[in-house]
């Protein structure tokens, strides 16, 4: 079987029937050399386990379990977060004229008043 | 003294210096099914960063349960059995936080893409073609197709590794086929 000259159909019918019958050993390295990308680690992969295992860091994997899960949410929380303050920003400019601490927490001179009748009571 | 030689032990031997305290050892395991393990999440979850993590898991997994290890399997299963778990680990956990934020469709289509019109052209994404639609099957049919046709396992070695009876390898694979054939169906 000549690989290089296999046609992208003939690829495909063969992967397609390697899923349930066992292929001949030349249909097998056509597969694998014309359709599956030889995945790799990259360099250092072995010395950063061992460094860890003789380290004893391995102890800490549920902590690290758990930063992996914050670090993927981060991104995804963060620039939704910052779009929002970015709005609330403009709106308070647009709707006030100014920006301050008062209004960008929402407590305007009314609000100061009643509180402060409530605390003399 | 003559020296240990770990290249050409067996792994059994491997596992009993591990378990012994000859770290060593262990990292002729490493060096020895790093590219297996590699191939197998890589294909599970993509060529991406997370992969390398899935991969340090898998073997910090295997030195943490070597002493569970019995070997009534090779110890290929073994790991592969830790590889497929933790990548099928971090799918479901990546699933569930895009789902908080995003509507999460399972049915995306292959065909989205523009197939290449040159005969040329159809010849290189051909497999690009085909790892793309792996990546598009449900994980658990995703596993038994990398399994059996990335790594050329048998029905019944994949049935070993997955903890599966063969009977569910083999509906897997056919429904995995089905699916398959209509993702890459342009390719006539």
């Amino acid at each position: 079987m000549n690989k290089s000259n296999m046609k992208a159909p003939k690829l495909k019918d063969l992967f397609l029937h390697s899923l349930l019958t066992d292929l001949k050993s030349g249909e097998r390295e056509t597969l694998e050399s014309e359709l599956f990308t030889d995945h790799m680690f990259s360099e250092g992969f072995s010395d950063r386990i061992m460094k860890k295992i003789t380290s004893g860091k391995i102890l800490l994997d549920g902590k690290r379990e758990l930063v992996r899960s914050f670090d993927s949410i981060f991104m995804r929380v963060a620039i939704p977060a910052a779009a929002a303050v970015l709005i609330l920003v403009i709106s308070i400019l647009l709707s006030q004229g100014s920006l301050s601490y008062d209004t960008l927490l929402g407590i305007d001179n009314e609000v100061d008043g009643v509180l402060i009748s409530l605390l003399v009571d | 003294m003559v020296k240990y030689d770990y290249i050409q032990s067996d792994d059994q031997d491997l596992v009993r210096r591990t378990l012994d305290g000859d770290n060593n050892a262990f990292s002729e395991i490493v060096r020895r099914y790093k590219n297996m393990v590699a191939r197998t999440i890589k294909s599970m979850l993509g060529d991406v960063q997370q992969a390398e993590d899935v991969g340090q898991d898998t073997f910090i997994r295997l030195y943490k349960n070597l002493k569970d290890f019995r070997g009534d399997s090779k110890l290929s299963t073994y790991i592969q059995r830790i590889a497929i778990n933790l990548s099928l680990n971090e799918i479901r956990r990546n699933k569930r936080f895009l789902s908080l934020f995003y509507r999460t469709d399972d049915k995306e289509d292959v065909k989205e893409i523009e197939l290449p019109s040159g005969d040329e052209e159809r010849e290189k994404d051909i497999k690009e073609f085909v790892n793309m639609a792996i990546s598009k099957l449900d994980p658990d049919f995703r596993s038994v197709v990398v399994l059996r046709t990335i790594h050329g396992y048998s029905t019944k070695e994949t049935a070993e590794i997955l903890e599966l009876p063969v009977g569910t390898v083999l509906s897997r694979l056919s429904r995995a086929k089905d699916h398959l054939k209509e993702l890459l169906k342009d390719f006539e």
